[in-house]
């Protein structure tokens, strides 16, 4: 198993989608810490403590995007992936609804 | 009738003649007028008097602080000197005064040395120590004199930040104000301003700005500006761009979601207080956009989760949510000048109902330095 604290390990103010948006974009978090970690084997836990706060745009691209634009399918990230999420547990279910893009 | 002709011929000649001659007149006097030395009365600085409010609620002041600042600009783009005169300036508000700084800071960046820009110190003590504490003083190039501490309420709490990115680390010691104040719910606050940012850098300077600065370069950034401010028991946090402007970015952006609005026979007023409406109602309607357009939601969010209040000003649209009460109530106004750019508020109770923890009334459509 591989847990990804993005507060410590990516930054304390996640923000934005794209690369050009600023440097701790979804794109950003997603390809260099996340992707890899998928495709390893075992599950993968991302922990959201600790940071500032997230904006939609940033969960939709972070998250939204594995299925989007990396193509992993929802079924198979229900299996390998989760969260913590004590400061802000809403978060996690908006998170799975851009993975489902239900929202 | 061949004499006729010959007369009428004879006539157009003449006025032709006449007309080259007035026509090389002007022409002489153009020349000696452009080649003639400036005289003193053309370079020296014509005051400019700044309004008694800065601000942008009320209509009057709304005219006065536009009008101001887009004297300033016309002076600056004709390369002609500024010289602003603060002695009347009594009270400054967050939107106005952050729109003020907004506008210098960019033309700064623009003109760079050729902005010739001076100002005297405001009459109000309390108005130069805001200045001062924002920055606008060192813009102006006025030296820092006053001594700003946590005695001065009013004042010490405001925080300033810009940038180019969406980059919340960049107003870190603002956010961290925040949270002090807000410890339960200032995450709300960073989403909605994250929010904010995003569409700032992606939509606000899609098009041209049409301020007679776009063929600079530097007028192509993407620049928010930021304040943060607590007062009488409200924190206001407030982000402002000078781009477009809702209205002009929607359809370019939205075009099925604000289609329907653009095809009606309906007159420019309503169309544009429509378009900034339903910005704040649309999520996806396409299935390419799905992912996309739920920043302005975001940003209304903030408002509601914290109880507060969020007033929206972008271009000459003004709409107002009020969350702080049972009953959430809205507004809109249309006002004939245009900031030429968007202003986001949100205010948020920081303990309690309305005017419960304090002893003064506050009403927070109505933020303010007050004498």
């Amino acid at each position: 198993m591989t847990q990804i604290n993005l507060a410590s390990s990516f930054s304390q103010y996640p923000a934005g989608r794209f690369l050009s948006d600023g440097p701790s974009s979804g794109t950003r978090f997603r390809e260099e810490l996340l992707v890899p970690a998928l495709r390893q084997d075992g599950n993968v836990v991302v922990n959201l403590d600790g940071a500032m706060g997230y904006g939609s745009s940033f969960l939709e691209e972070a998250f939204g995007g594995l299925v989007r634009i990396t193509g992993f399918k929802p079924k198979e990230l229900r299996a390998r992936l989760s969260f913590i999420s004590t400061d802000e547990p809403y978060l996690v279910d908006e998170i799975w609804q851009y993975i489902e893009d239900k929202a | 009738m061949k004499k006729n002709t010959l007369y009428i011929k004879l006539r157009n000649i003449r006025l032709a003649e006449s007309r080259e001659r007035r026509e090389s007149r002007f022409k002489r006097r153009l020349k000696k007028y452009k080649n003639k030395p400036q005289t003193s009365k053309e370079n020296k600085p014509h005051p400019i008097q700044a309004p008694e409010f800065i601000e942008l609620r009320n209509e009057t002041s709304h005219k006065e602080t536009c009008e101001f600042i887009d004297t300033i600009r016309h002076r600056a783009i004709d390369g002609l000197p500024i010289e602003i005169d603060f002695t009347k300036t009594k009270r400054v508000y967050t939107c106005g005064t952050l729109l003020l700084l907004a506008e210098i800071d960019r033309l700064r960046r623009i003109l760079g040395e050729k902005l010739d820009i001076k100002a005297n110190y405001p009459g109000d003590l309390t108005v130069e120590k805001v200045f001062q504490q924002i920055g606008l003083l060192k813009l102006l190039g006025l030296q820092e004199r006053q001594s700003i501490t946590e005695d001065d309420k009013t004042v010490y709490n405001w925080r300033a930040a810009t940038g180019t990115a969406v980059d919340l680390m960049l107003a870190d010691p603002m956010f961290r104000g925040i949270k002090e104040k807000l410890p339960v719910g200032y995450r709300s606050i960073v989403r909605g301003v994250e929010e904010a940012m995003t569409n700032v850098i992606h939509h606000a300077y899609e098009l041209p700005r049409n301020d007679r600065l776009d063929q600079y370069p530097a007028s192509k950034e993407k620049r928010w500006w930021v304040f943060a401010e607590v007062l009488d028991g409200w924190l206001h946090v407030v982000m402002c761009d000078l781009g477009i402007g809702i209205p002009r970015s929607l359809p370019t952006t939205w075009t099925e979601a604000v289609a329907g609005i653009m095809s009606l026979q309906i007159s420019g007023k309503r169309k544009n207080t429509a378009l900034v409406k339903r910005s704040f109602k649309v999520g996806k309607t396409r299935t390419e956009l799905r992912h996309r357009g739920k920043g302005l939601k975001d940003i209304r969010q903030a408002a509601i989760a914290l109880k507060g209040t969020l007033w929206l000003t972008t271009n000459q649209v003004q709409l107002g949510y009020d969350f702080s009460k049972d009953k959430p109530s809205a507004t809109s106004g249309y006002y004939d000048e245009s900031i030429m750019g968007t202003i986001i508020q949100w205010s948020i109770p920081l303990a309690g109902p309305v005017g419960s923890h304090s002893k003064v009334k506050h009403d927070p459509n109505q933020l303010s330095l007050k004498l």
